[in-house]
């Protein structure tokens, strides 16, 4: 019988539906249609393709797991980005046990630095193109900590409020603050860098 | 300027301040040229984030990435049947193992109950005498025996001579 149904034809309610009555080709299409934009925040989280892979991977088994507790309240591709970046919270702190460092510890380390950076008043993006913008933005993100990294990506492209965010790292509402604010200061800072290089 | 100040600035961005708080940061920000430096530089930042992540395509082909995930899935579910059987299949193992363990169980308990009561043969001595029954040992005589003789109105009591009465 669901040979003759055109997949692709379907919106995403309607796959999710048929995913959770354990249709398999409903469910390789939502992959096909959104496994780009999990692969891209596995990405921004991760830094590093194989792992970015291995977790896109994982979020994908883990979303047909639960897709019983998916109940619509956001769209399907913010529900299946939020189990990503959870994987990806879960690897990055493995791997900081594994490095016997402790992710909280971060903005104590770097606390002094917050409050030595320059305030950049030009806006160091503008007049730049859409994609341009945001490749400068990736080689930026590429170069915070994982802990401010993964603060502005929940901030910023999940937009979560701090108070998810502290839940999710495990920490409290003023190292949010804290870690986004060094992180947007780090930013500015770094892409007001890569717009002087670009010029000469 | 206080990191508590900055950081009440950044907020107001985010829109996570009271009415009353984002009323006192913005006043702050009007009053204090650091403030609205500060404000200034975060706005951009937020604003050239807000362009959104970059674009990336995952580098394997539909059909081998999905080849995984339904592989995984599949596996995973297996594990979890296999799980889910478990306490049934110990369930069977018990069965299995209790019909041979009863079945030798009864077999013993069988055995013992007529190593008990099987050499004694109770047998009737005679009708005309009255006599119930009375317990004759082939193998060991009892060391004393009572029994009612109705008909005679008497009751005799047979003792074994080989019993020691001391």
């Amino acid at each position: 019988m669901s040979e003759s149904i055109d997949y692709t034809q379907l919106e995403d309610t309607e796959l999710v539906a048929r995913s959770k009555d354990q249709d398999m080709q409903a469910y390789e299409e939502l992959v096909a249609r959104h496994r780009d934009k999990i692969y891209a925040r596995a990405f921004s989280m991760m830094r590093n393709e194989e792992e970015a892979l291995d977790m896109s991977q994982e979020a994908w088994v883990k979303g047909w797991q639960r897709l019983n507790q998916f109940h619509g309240q956001a769209s399907f591709a913010t529900w299946m980005t939020r189990i990503t970046i959870n994987l990806c919270l879960d690897l990055i702190r493995k791997k900081k046990r594994q490095r016997a460092e402790s992710i909280e510890q971060l903005d104590d380390d770097l606390g002094g630095v917050e409050r030595q950076m320059d305030v950049v008043e030009t806006n160091p993006t503008e007049g730049l193109e859409r994609q341009e913008l945001r490749a400068k933005i990736d080689r930026a993100l590429e170069q915070l900590s994982e802990a401010h990294r993964t603060a502005i990506v929940m901030h910023e492209f999940q937009q979560l409020e701090y108070k998810e965010i502290a839940k999710r790292m495990n920490c409290s509402i003023g190292t949010v603050m804290s870690r986004l604010f060094y992180a947007r200061q780090r930013l500015a800072s770094l892409l007001a860098g890569l717009k002087k290089k670009d010029e000469f | 300027m206080e990191l508590e100040t900055q950081l009440s600035i950044q907020a107001l961005i985010d829109d996570e301040l009271s009415d009353a708080k984002k009323r006192e940061v913005e006043q702050l920000i009007a009053t204090d040229a650091d403030a609205k430096a500060l404000h200034t530089e975060l706005s951009n930042t937020v604003g050239a984030l807000r362009e959104g992540e970059m674009e990336r395509k995952l580098p394997e082909s539909r059909e081998f990435f999905w080849s995984k995930i339904a592989d995984e899935i599949e596996l995973s579910e297996r594990r979890e049947a296999r799980a889910q059987a478990k306490p049934v299949a110990a369930i069977a193992w018990w069965k299995k193992l209790l019909l041979p363990v009863g079945a030798a169980a009864a077999l013993v308990l069988a055995f013992t109950v007529f190593q008990t009561e099987g050499p004694q043969v109770v047998r009737p001595i005679g009708d005309n005498l009255g006599v119930e029954s009375v317990a004759d040992t082939e193998l060991e005589l009892p060391e004393s025996l009572i029994f009612d003789m109705y008909q005679e109105d008497a009751t005799v009591i047979w003792l074994n001579s080989e019993t020691d009465v001391n």
